[in-house]
């Protein structure tokens, strides 16, 4: 009894092993990221390709839109043909060979590399984060924080790449793109290693595909009512919609707050450095909030799955009311004090901690068992259609008006982003609360 | 009790990290002096002294003037016409590769909206250059802007003119030289 009581409170043997996984990979995709529009502008003789900063925008757009929806494709890839598990591990090979394909200079390498890497990215990202959500069926109360867990991974990840990317690229004007590439390729080995080596503990969240199961295989998959999948379909494109709204205001930070950092703060610091502000931040809160929710969780406090969206909303109007107050003050040409934005990035992080995760875990729990990884790639596709509207609205408001009336537009965005979820929670919860009803009672089933 | 322990640990390196931003924010070195109100520092931004006037003077001169043929007749753009070569160096042997503390002022309103910062700066022993700089003479204060040291910096001005330090030496007996 006592036993079983510590088995449910602790986490899965298999959270570690996806985090690693998944925190390499990352450390690969940045790393390379962090250089790759650098080696396409970069002339021949610093050794780069010189493809002149015209075809680089472009490539780059694309390479990141690709990279972007390709999770769509690989979801459904992973749903009908190859199963979780396999994709996952298919997807990092793909990955490996596109970082080695990068070693070489010649174009047709270069491009083969990308689609590599577009390719095995599609595979690898919605299915190793609908292998998590797979993992708490015995723990399914945990599933919140595990999510948020593994999110510290992807950016304990993200927040070393620069560094070692900005080192590697400084030891030789001419090779150091490649040691570079190097330490990309070398960080998505360790990642496919480590998920060969431990993927034992990572079994249990694995789906096997809708195509050829056995009898057998397709019995032990959840069955639910057509009519219920619809709804939880819905009711996940509904939370997609609001999402949007919150990566277009959180995106800012690669654009109009690094200008902001730039030309209106007192501060000795480069613009460019407050980018690794977010992932410190990520690293630092992401504790002390799962503590947040487990002591709420205790008293029976605990918000929902989409009530967590909705707060992460509120607080992303949060952070953008106190730039837009700092814009007041100073006089919206004026320089202010670096705490007005490290205060922002504080909130924002804090809004995409109650989000981002909670949108995984929440596509885990609503989406059908059959359609689960093309859920998971809607919610990247999503994600990705936000990242793009933050680029057009910051293009069209952010020259044109005062910079607090730019911030305020994005607080009022995120506040009716926040509303919609509000009308919708009443619809939402009951149709979360059946789903991890029915976790539990399979959680219970399971252990008894 | 263990749980609340590390929250409490978290929480303070996340004190200790806004610190060290705030600190890195306001301390830098001085890798070239540009102008004796103009320095670029070592992490790669430029910081102009408050209360502290360029050595440059400038006027309005027609663009043929300053282009020859090249320039069009009738507009007419804000020119150099001299650079006090003398101070600038004097302020570069001092305060060049100097460790210094940023002091940013929120009274301090500049003209327009630049990325250059607008600061006092001090040195490690607490000297504050900005006033050093005019009390020997090697500038003018600006009289333009009001910002919290201006009594204090109008005084070491007066002082300087008093004594005939500097660019406030006679003209016949000064050591300056003027770029063309």
């Amino acid at each position: 009894m006592a036993q079983t009581a510590v088995a449910k409170r602790s986490h899965p043997k298999g959270l570690p092993v996806l985090f690693a996984t998944e925190m390499w990979e990352r450390f690969s995709f940045y790393t390379m990221l962090a250089i790759f529009a650098l080696y396409m502008s970069a002339g021949k003789e610093a050794g780069g390709l010189g493809l002149g900063n015209e075809w680089t925008t472009q490539i780059y757009g694309l390479y990141i839109g690709l990279v972007y929806f390709s999770p769509l494709i690989g979801g459904f890839i992973a749903d009908r043909y190859l199963g979780i598990k396999r994709s996952v591990i298919i997807g990092g090979l793909i990955m490996m060979l596109g970082h080695f394909l990068l070693a070489f200079r010649p174009l047709p390498f270069f491009f083969s590399a990308l689609v590599c890497l577009i390719m095995g990215n599609g595979l690898f990202k919605p299915n190793i984060s609908t292998m998590l959500g797979n993992l708490y069926k015995k723990v399914p109360e945990k599933k919140d924080d595990g999510y948020n867990i593994f999110y510290m991974g992807i950016n304990l990840g993200a927040f070393l790449s620069p560094l070692v990317a900005g080192t590697l690229r400084s030891l030789h004007p001419i090779h150091g793109w490649h040691y570079a590439f190097g330490a990309a390729g070398i960080g998505m080995i360790i990642s496919v290693l480590v998920f060969l080596r431990f993927q034992k503990l990572v079994e249990e969240g694995d789906i096997p595909p809708n195509k050829g199961r056995s009898e057998e295989v397709e019995d032990n998959v959840p069955k639910i009512d057509p009519k219920v999948a619809k709804q939880r379909i819905w009711a996940l494109i509904a939370v997609f919609v609001v999402v949007i709204f919150f990566w277009m205001a959180f995106n800012q930070q690669g654009l109009t707050l690094t200008f902001w950092a730039n030309m209106a703060t007192n501060t000795a610091i480069m613009p460019e450095m407050f980018s690794s502000i977010n992932p410190a931040y990520i690293l630092l809160l992401t504790f002390p909030l799962v503590t947040f929710w487990t002591v709420l969780r205790r008293f029976n406090k605990e918000p929902t799955t989409a009530a967590k969206i909705m707060i992460g909303m509120i607080l992303t109007a949060g952070a953008f009311t106190i730039m837009g107050i700092a814009a007041r003050l100073g006089g919206n040409d004026g320089h202010v004090h670096v705490n007005w934005l490290l205060g922002t990035y504080a909130t924002i992080t804090l809004g995409e901690l109650c989000l981002s995760p909670m949108g995984l875990s929440l596509v885990s729990k609503l989406a059908p068992p059959k359609l689960v990884g093309t859920m998971m790639g809607g919610w990247f596709v999503a994600t990705a259609i936000g990242g793009y509207l933050s680029g057009t609205v910051a293009t069209i408001f952010w020259e044109k008006y005062q910079n607090s009336t730019f911030f305020f537009v994005l607080v009022g965005s995120s506040l009716f982003a926040a509303l919609i979820m509000f009308l919708v929670l009443k619809w939402l919860n009951p149709i979360i609360h059946k789903a991890e009803t029915e976790a539990a009672a399979s959680a219970g089933e399971e252990q008894s | 009790m263990k749980r609340l322990v590390s929250v409490l640990a978290i929480l303070f390196v996340l004190a200790v990290f806004i610190f060290v931003v705030n600190y890195l924010g306001t301390h830098d070195s001085i890798e070239k002096v540009v102008d004796v109100n103009r320095f670029e520092l070592g992490k790669g931004r430029t910081v102009y002294l408050i209360g502290v006037a360029p050595s440059a003077e400038y006027e309005w001169r027609s663009l043929s003037e300053v282009l020859g043929e090249h320039g069009e007749e009738g507009d007419s753009v804000l020119a150099i016409v001299s650079v006090d070569t003398l101070m600038v160096e004097r302020v570069r042997d001092m305060f060049e590769g100097k460790r210094v503390k940023l002091t940013f002022s929120s009274e301090f309103e500049p003209d327009s909206s630049s990325p250059d910062l607008h600061a006092y700066l001090s040195t490690k022993d607490g000297l504050d250059i900005g006033a050093y700089i005019l009390e020997e003479g090697l500038a003018w204060d600006h009289p333009e802007h009001e910002h919290p040291r201006q009594e204090q910096y109008r005084e070491l001005v007066r002082k300087a003119k008093q004594d005939s330090l500097g660019v406030w030496q006679p003209a016949e007996t000064a050591d300056i030289e003027v770029a063309e």
